[in-house]
């Protein structure tokens, strides 16, 4: 099982072969608990959450289309999104309706920046993120991690909504280069 | 709104960290512009590097063993993705597993299915990369036969005595796919013969395949409606040079529908 790829566990996923759902819990249980973790902070809560993603995996394994992108990003959605919820849930704030409803992911342009993107480590992403100028780093953190939207953001912080949202697309803007310029160096990859 | 405003957003829409109201514009924008389409893809990419960047932590040793548990209990979701070739003028119809009397047997099938799939997979996975890729290639077809199962609209069963005492089989056709899986499970694991199916269409044309084998199964996936064939039948192998209409016929596969 350990040998086969993403695509082809969700489609045993999808004809309800339980064991392949455990390998890709082991492939990627680890990286979602740790984005799960950084969002919400709180052992039962963070449980909760990749415990829930994964059965959401196991039920909707079925929407899952490899030709709108990779098996990784979606998996990594679900987690995102039901750790947005859980957190927004603890926090008194209202539920919302979140985007990347999972069909309409748009197609991944570039299979080879995908896989790229896969191998990086911590710290080489988060070496990206300390080029992008503070104020920046600071919107999309608070929206990526956080769970909060440009408007939520602008009314915490006192920013103009303008602002946030202008902070959010130029600093992502930057990292999207930054994580291309690594990849087209091929820097981590060369031995 | 101006595209240049509405293609602001797709890092809004990257990160779910778009209002409600913007939120619509976008998803509607979205749909029909392969620019904003392709920023969004990009962006996205992006995220991923983000949800990297957290810092490693080791989740519970037992938390695999309950989502495992949560999973056997819970019901899976038919879904039908946005670009399913369904009419959608027509009703929908129930998934195949909820069709009250077809219910064990396309069940069986999927399951032995499965198991040939493993059981293969078990086989290439202590060899090397290049027998690995053959290998999933050659599960393509077994994941094709599932994906036909799962989307049949005919049925065929029959009694494969002719084969083995207690074999049976199906066939399965979905016009969706314009293809058929034929799958004989029940054989002894330790029969080497090798079958193959042979097909005579309504203008007399005899054409023969030799069937996918492993451990107690065998399987083909058969191009076409086999409504158009006068006979489907399981038969020894001929080998290259023997007449394919000499082999005796061990299982004669009813082509009336169930």
């Amino acid at each position: 099982m350990e040998e086969l790829t993403d695509e082809l566990l969700l489609q045993l996923l999808y004809a309800g072969n339980e064991e392949a759902l455990g390998a890709l819990y082991d492939r990627y249980g680890k990286v979602a608990y740790s984005l799960a973790y950084r969002m919400l902070g709180d052992v039962h809560a963070v449980e909760d959450a990749v415990q829930e993603s994964f059965i959401n995996i196991w039920r909707r394994a079925g929407s899952f289309s490899n030709s709108r992108g990779s098996a990784r990003t979606w998996i990594m959605a679900v987690v995102h999104h039901r750790s947005i919820d859980i957190g927004r849930k603890r926090r008194g704030i209202t539920p919302r309706e979140l985007p990347l409803e999972l069909e309409r992911m748009p197609e991944a342009p570039n299979d080879t920046w995908a896989e790229f993107v896969n191998t990086l480590d911590g710290d080489s992403i988060r070496e990206c993120l300390d080029q992008i100028p503070k104020e920046q780093r600071e919107a999309i953190q608070l929206a990526y991690f956080d769970g909060y939207t440009q408007r939520e953001i602008s009314e915490s912080t006192g920013i103009p909504l303008g602002t946030v949202k202008g902070r959010i697309r130029i600093g992502m803007a930057k990292l999207r280069s930054l994580l291309e310029e690594l990849g087209l160096g091929g820097s981590t990859n060369e031995p | 709104m101006s595209h240049d405003e509405l293609s602001g957003l797709a890092a809004g829409y990257a990160l779910a960290a778009l209002d409600t109201d913007d939120l619509q514009l976008f998803v509607a924008h979205l749909a029909s512009c392969p620019e904003c389409q392709d920023d969004v893809a990009g962006l996205l990419l992006a995220v991923d590097g983000l949800s990297q960047s957290a810092d490693e932590v080791e989740p519970a040793p037992d938390l695999r063993a309950r989502i495992m548990a949560s999973a056997s209990a819970a019901p899976q979701t038919a879904m039908l993705g946005s670009g399913s070739k369904q009419d959608s003028k027509q009703p929908r119809r129930a998934p195949w597993w909820r069709r009250p009397v077809l219910w064990p047997l396309p069940v069986a099938a999927v399951i032995t299915v499965l198991a040939i799939a493993l059981a293969v997979v078990s086989v290439w996975g202590s060899q090397t990369d290049d027998d690995l890729s053959s290998a999933q290639r050659r599960l393509g077809l077994t994941y094709d036969g599932i994906e036909i199962m799962a989307q049949a609209d005919q049925w065929w069963r029959f009694n494969g005595s002719g084969v083995a005492a207690g074999a049976a089989g199906t066939l399965a056709y979905s016009p969706e796919f314009g293809a058929a899986c034929l799958l004989v499970w029940g054989l002894p694991e330790d029969d080497q013969t090798v079958y193959q199916a042979r097909m005579t269409r309504d203008d007399g044309e005899v054409s023969v395949r030799k069937m996918w084998r492993y451990d107690n199964a065998m399987w083909l996936i058969l191009d076409g409606d086999p409504n158009q064939l006068e006979k489907l039948e399981v038969t020894m192998s001929t080998g290259k040079s023997a007449s394919v209409l000499d082999s005796l016929p061990l299982i004669d596969i009813p082509l009336t529908s169930s």
